[in-house]
């Protein structure tokens, strides 16, 4: 491996992965935990880290958004391609947000981040949208880890929760189905892997599998943080969201390995849940 | 939550611009067809010539019902 070596806290030189490099150059990072915990995010999505040494989740993940920095400035950039361009799904962040070293969290007003990246970007019957959400708060709306939908609520990839009834309402180039369901908190989000149903997890496992038949993707550009509703911003959240990722659809083994990264990453910040 | 009120020129001067780095002006309607900003874009506001959103007047908001 290649790559910029100085030395961490885990004891000695530690050499960084390519993309890590090229992850905090771009978002100005040099605080040693936050490279460490980076690092560890790379390697072990590439199959090559404590916790995963042997499933490529890397090639499969179109957008990892680790809100890691404090700044919108650090906030914007996608782990996988941290170029600042809209081809790049940088995101811009619209709307009073909060940054901070525990991520993004949104004012339920005005907050979202474009990714510039559309559902068809995405395979119609292979896909995932996942967040890390930090705080159970909300009351009487729905509010949105992210996504798109058209104007009649028919189409879309989005996930949306609702503390008030306990409930979900997920997108996965479909129409949403409520589902009753209390677990708002970590990583939580759609899968599918399949033309005639998706499932829905959290923190690893699959809470629920939803029948619906997949449509042709939608093509305009996915939100984090609000759902974007044909042009229009719809449920913006309140919620501190400390991790996103588009990308493949994923089995109930790799999703597991997934969440266990994503954790360790919160973890080494000191910020999980 | 307070609000920030926006008149139709303030809100077309200020509409997508930067008020802080890599932070974008995303006012809105309330139900009373009244141009509005968060007080987190209110109080965020660095990049000139924008903080003069630090003193607009602040209105209860109420949201526009589908």
């Amino acid at each position: 491996m290649i790559g910029l070596g100085i030395g961490l806290k885990f004891g000695g030189a530690v050499t960084l992965d390519p993309a890590t490099t090229a992850f905090i150059t771009a978002a100005g990072i040099t605080d040693p935990t936050q490279i460490n915990a980076i690092n560890r995010l790379v390697l072990n999505y590439k199959g090559q880290g404590n916790l995963n040494t042997s499933v490529d989740l890397w090639s499969v993940s179109t957008a990892l958004f680790p809100y890691v920095g404090g700044s919108a400035s650090s906030h914007k950039f996608n782990l996988k391609n941290p170029q600042d361009t809209d081809a790049a799904f940088r995101l811009s962040f619209s709307g009073g947000w909060t940054h901070n070293a525990n991520g993004i969290t949104g004012n339920t007003l005005n907050t979202f981040g474009n990714t510039f990246l559309k559902p068809s970007d995405l395979a119609q019957n292979s896909h995932r949208l996942l967040g890390y959400v930090r705080t159970d708060t909300g009351g009487a709306s729905f509010e949105s880890i992210g996504g798109a939908s058209n104007a009649a609520f028919t189409n879309g990839l989005a996930f949306d929760t609702r503390k008030s009834t306990n409930s979900h309402a997920p997108y996965s180039n479909t129409g949403f189905a409520a589902q009753a369901n209390a677990n708002r908190t970590g990583l939580t989000g759609v899968i599918r892997t399949a033309s005639g149903s998706f499932k829905v997890f959290r923190n690893g496992v699959a809470l629920y599998t939803v029948t619906a038949t997949s449509l042709t993707p939608l093509t305009i550009n996915m939100y984090v943080g609000a759902q974007n509703n044909n042009g229009s911003l719809f449920n913006p959240t309140g919620q501190n969201l400390a991790f996103e990722v588009f990308g493949d659809g994923l089995s109930d083994a790799n999703a597991l390995i997934e969440y266990n990264i994503i954790q360790q990453f919160q973890t080494d910040l000191g910020r999980n849940v | 939550m307070q609000v920030g009120l926006l008149t139709l020129a303030q809100k077309n001067e200020i509409e997508g611009k930067e008020f802080a780095p890599d932070s974008f002006f995303n006012p809105i309607l309330d139900a009373n067809n009244n141009w509005v900003m968060s007080i987190q874009e209110m109080e965020q506001a660095t990049i000139p010539p924008y903080q003069w959103v630090h003193d607009l007047p602040l209105i209860e908001y109420i949201p526009k019902t589908n």
